[in-house]
C-alpha cells in the first residue's frame, strides 16, 4: 500500500470531477470512467476497513461504481462528487458488514463514561508505544460497530473535513462529531486494556 | 480538576468548558484564542491534560494508516462497467 493524495482534489488543469459527472449523466461512459480512475483506489481503501476481506473490499468497489453508474442521474451536483460517490461506497460497506454475523455490538462504546478515564500514558515514550501498538490499533479499530467505525476512518484515517464525513454519513456536523469522538474514547479504552499503563 | 489546591467555581466552569472542546482541539477547529484557553486548562487538570495528548496521539497514529493498494482497482472495475448499459435517468 503506498500513501494517499487529498481527497476531493484534481490535478491542476484537470476537468472538475462535477464537469465529468454532467457528461458521464449525459452517458459519457469514458468521463465516468475517468472518475473511477481518480476515485476507485480510495474508495477501495475505505472499503477495505468494512470487509472481512480484500476480495470482498474490491468486490464492494465495483458494485459502489456500478451503483453510482445507475443512479448517476440523480447526481445533481449540490454536493462534491467525491461525498456522493463515498455514501455509495459507504453504504454498500454497511450492507455487507450488516450482512455477516461479526458487527460487533455498540453496547461497548455508548456504555457510561468510564470510557473517559485519563490515560497516563505521556510524552515520547507514549508516542514510541503507539507506533509499536499499530496492529493493536488496527484491531481496536475494527473492533467498534460500523457506526462508529465510519466517522473514525472518514475522519481520521482518510482526512476527509468533519463537514465531508457528515455529508457521507448523512449526519448533522454535531452528531457527527459525536459519534466521532465516542468513537476515539473506545479505541483509546482498547488501547489501554491490552496495555495498560 | 486541578488537584494541589482548593477547587473554585471558575475551575468547574473552565474544566467543563474545556472538555466539550477537547475533540474540536484535535480537529484544529478552535479559534487561537479557544486553544489557548483549552491548553492552558489542560495544562493543569488531571483529568482534562492526559485526554488531550491521548487524543492527539491517537488521531495522529490514525492518520498514518491511510494507504492506497499497490495495484490500482480501476481496471477491474471498468471491465465491470463496460458490461453494464448506460446510466439511468
Amino acid at each position: 500500500m503506498h500513501r494517499r493524495g487529498e481527497p476531493g482534489l484534481e490535478a491542476p488543469g484537470a476537468t472538475p470531477d462535477e464537469q465529468l459527472a454532467e457528461r458521464a449523466r449525459d452517458g459519457d461512459r469514458a468521463a465516468f470512467e475517468e472518475l473511477v480512475h481518480r476515485h476507485a483506489d480510495r474508495l477501495y481503501a475505505v472499503i477495505l476497513r468494512f470487509t472481512a476481506s480484500a476480495d470482498e473490499a474490491e468486490e464492494a468497489t465495483q458494485e459502489a461504481f456500478l451503483r453510482a453508474w445507475r443512479s448517476i442521474g440523480g447526481f445533481e451536483g449540490r454536493s462534491q462528487f467525491f461525498t456522493w460517490l463515498y455514501r455509495i461506497g459507504i453504504n454498500e460497506a454497511k450492507r455487507r458488514a450488516q450482512r455477516g454475523s461479526t458487527e460487533p455490538s455498540t453496547a461497548s462504546v455508548e456504555q457510561d463514561r468510564v470510557q473517559e478515564l485519563p490515560d497516563s500514558r505521556e510524552g515520547p515514550q507514549a508516542h514510541a508505544e503507539l507506533s509499536d501498538l499499530r496492529g493493536e490499533l488496527q484491531a481496536a479499530v475494527r473492533a467498534l460497530p460500523f457506526k462508529y467505525r465510519a466517522p473514525l476512518i472518514l475522519r481520521d484515517v482518510e482526512g476527509l473535513s468533519t463537514a465531508q464525513a457528515a455529508e457521507i454519513m448523512g449526519l448533522r456536523e454535531a452528531a457527527f462529531k459525536s459519534r466521532l469522538h465516542r468513537a476515539r474514547l473506545a479505541v483509546r479504552r482498547a488501547l489501554d486494556k491490552d496495555y495498560p499503563a | 480538576m486541578p488537584g494541589q489546591r482548593p477547587v473554585t467555581v471558575r475551575d468547574r466552569i473552565e474544566h467543563r468548558w474545556a472538555r466539550r472542546r477537547l475533540n474540536d482541539y484535535v480537529d484544529g477547529g478552535l479559534t487561537a484564542r479557544q486553544r489557548s484557553r483549552v491548553e492552558r486548562h489542560a495544562g493543569i487538570c488531571p483529568e482534562c491534560g492526559p485526554l488531550q495528548r491521548a487524543l492527539v496521539e491517537l488521531v495522529q497514529a490514525l492518520s498514518q494508516f491511510g494507504a492506497l493498494p499497490e495495484r490500482s482497482v480501476a481496471p477491474a472495475v471498468i471491465t465491470r462497467l463496460r458490461g453494464e448499459h448506460g446510466p439511468h435517468r
